[in-house]
């Protein structure tokens, strides 16, 4: 899924610098790719559970093996992402922190209220932040990344579950840091909020979130990475696989 | 079981090949699923739609009003094709006969659905009404105010071979005649009115056969319409953005593997 990230990064154009962090020995490219550096990073062997979450928390430990010293912005994105369009007016603009609030999601719920006490999140109007589409403005970046896996690793009002996603709601209701709130059409979750095509044809990013079943989420973009890339009216693709 | 024919048909108007992309695609997708029976396409390209011929496929080229004469009359007589190119098909090679509309893909075998002891096979869109103007322009007053059926959508459908042309016939009969409201999906709604008079056993294919997802909301979700048998894409988009969804769920469906061996030679 991150080859397809990549790709479509490329093939829309993204005008910065892109760096895959992956467990797997074999490069993502054979050919190398201008602007696109890959990042060997050991990982443990914990149990399945347990892997998905140590997984999530690279998100925030990656600073460092970063050095974001020259950038403007930094966006993290998780791997079932794929953008269809330039993602570069996201990154535009004067702020600190780029997130997705999940629509009408509520921010005391299940899937991001694990730092909210119960008292707090009956109140709470603000919607749950999804945690794998992060943009930073770079002067801040390693600062919002310590808050959030403080927050992340510090003690949690409920048992722990969705515990980085949790860990970044907890962030944005409580930061006083500029923030820019993507929404459609920017980004689009097929799989949760908009699952009509029509709506996330029409987007920047795509976000996979709402489904763990892995091979559907690989089937699905991959059949939207030949309909968003190798697709036009003739249909080329299809009459030379089918002459 | 005898063998069974599935037809489409695709006409494009002048220079433009949508429709016979479409239809291709189609094919493709009934012969990867192996359907077992015979396939006609109808359509007005000057080009064939397989450079190499495929075994049990026939292409039939019929010729078309030119499209400039405007006033809907093209996609009036393609509509209408579906059942006006049936004097074109021998039923008597065949047990049934399926009609596809061709921004069809068939995403598993056809072939458990043409089985059973019936006349007619139709597929009614799950929460639409026969009242809606897509289905219900020939109904009596009675039935226009009382009437609870689902709406028929005539974009895939299957009769037994030896009624075929007994069907196709009283459809044709109910089109020429003046819909009781105008405006309305004519062609649709005399199918509907024809399967409402019609006298034999009809089937009804369960509600997971058939996906319509860019004109029904209960399919609209890449889970919801991958499950299905054929995904129709069915509705008011044009013929590019059809084609484009449709080649999504084709190559996700045909051309994917676990090790993304496609991706991997394009994208080294």
């Amino acid at each position: 899924m991150a080859k397809f990230l990549v790709l479509s990064l490329l093939r829309t154009h993204f005008n910065g610098d892109i760096v895959v962090f992956r467990n797997s020995t074999a490069p993502l490219f054979m050919v190398a790719r201008a602007g696109v550096r890959e990042v060997y990073v050991q990982t443990e062997h914990p149990t399945d559970e347990i892997f998905w979450d140590y997984a999530q928390s690279w998100k925030f430990r990656i600073r460092h093996h970063l050095d974001v010293t020259g950038y403007d912005k930094v966006f993290f994105l998780d791997a079932d992402c794929l953008a269809l369009r330039s993602i570069n007016p996201l990154l535009e603009g004067d702020w600190d922190l780029g997130v997705y609030p999940e629509p009408g999601s509520r921010a005391g719920t299940r899937f991001y209220n694990c730092f909210i006490h119960e008292e707090e999140a009956a109140g709470l109007k603000h919607e749950g932040i999804n945690g794998g589409t992060v943009a930073v403005r770079a002067s801040r970046y390693r600062e919002v990344m310590e808050a959030w896996e403080r927050i992340h690793f510090g003690p949690s009002a409920r048992p722990r579950y969705f515990a980085d996603q949790a860990a970044l709601t907890r962030l944005v209701i409580d930061t006083p840091l500029r923030k820019r709130m993507f929404a459609r059409p920017d980004l689009t979750t097929p799989f949760a909020f908009d699952p009509r095509a029509e709506v996330y044809f029409g987007s920047r990013l795509v976000h996979l979130a709402g489904t763990v079943h892995f091979d559907v989420k690989l089937r699905f973009i991959f059949g939207l990475y030949l309909n968003t890339f190798f697709f036009d009216r003739q249909a080329t693709l299809m009459q030379i696989m089918e002459v | 079981m005898g063998r069974n024919l599935v037809y489409t048909v695709a006409l494009d108007p002048e220079g433009a090949t949508g429709h016979r992309n479409l239809a291709k695609m189609l094919v493709s997708s009934l012969l990867r699923t192996r359907f077992n029976g015979d396939i006609t396409v109808f359509h007005n390209s000057p080009l064939p739609l397989f450079m190499v011929s495929r075994a049990g496929v026939e292409e039939v080229r019929i010729d078309t009003p030119d499209a400039d004469i405007g006033n809907g009359a093209f996609a009036r007589f393609a509509q209408s094709a579906k059942h006006s190119v049936a004097g074109q098909i021998d039923h008597t090679r065949y047990d049934k006969i399926m009609f596809m509309d061709c921004d069809s893909v068939a995403l598993r075998n056809i072939d458990p659905m043409l089985r059973g002891e019936w006349e007619v096979a139709v597929f009614a869109e799950p929460g639409r009404t026969i009242q809606e103007n897509c289905y219900g322009a020939y109904l009596a007053s009675d039935e226009a105010l009382s009437l609870k059926r689902e709406g028929l959508n005539s974009g895939s459908w299957a009769v037994a071979a030896p009624h075929f042309h007994q069907f196709i016939g009283k459809w044709r009969d109910v089109e020429s005649k003046p819909p009781t409201v105008d405006g309305w999906f004519r062609e649709q709604s005399a199918f509907n009115r024809t399967v409402l008079d019609w006298a034999g056993a009809v089937h009804h294919w369960p509600a997971s056969s058939i996906a319509l997802p860019l004109c029904n909301t209960n399919y609209a979700s890449y889970r919801g319409y991958t499950k299905a048998t054929i995904v129709h894409a069915a509705g008011p988009d044009g013929v590019n953005y059809k084609l484009q969804f449709l080649f999504s769920a084709f190559s996700g469906t045909f051309l994917f593997d676990s090790q993304l061996a496609l991706l991997n030679i394009l994208e080294m």
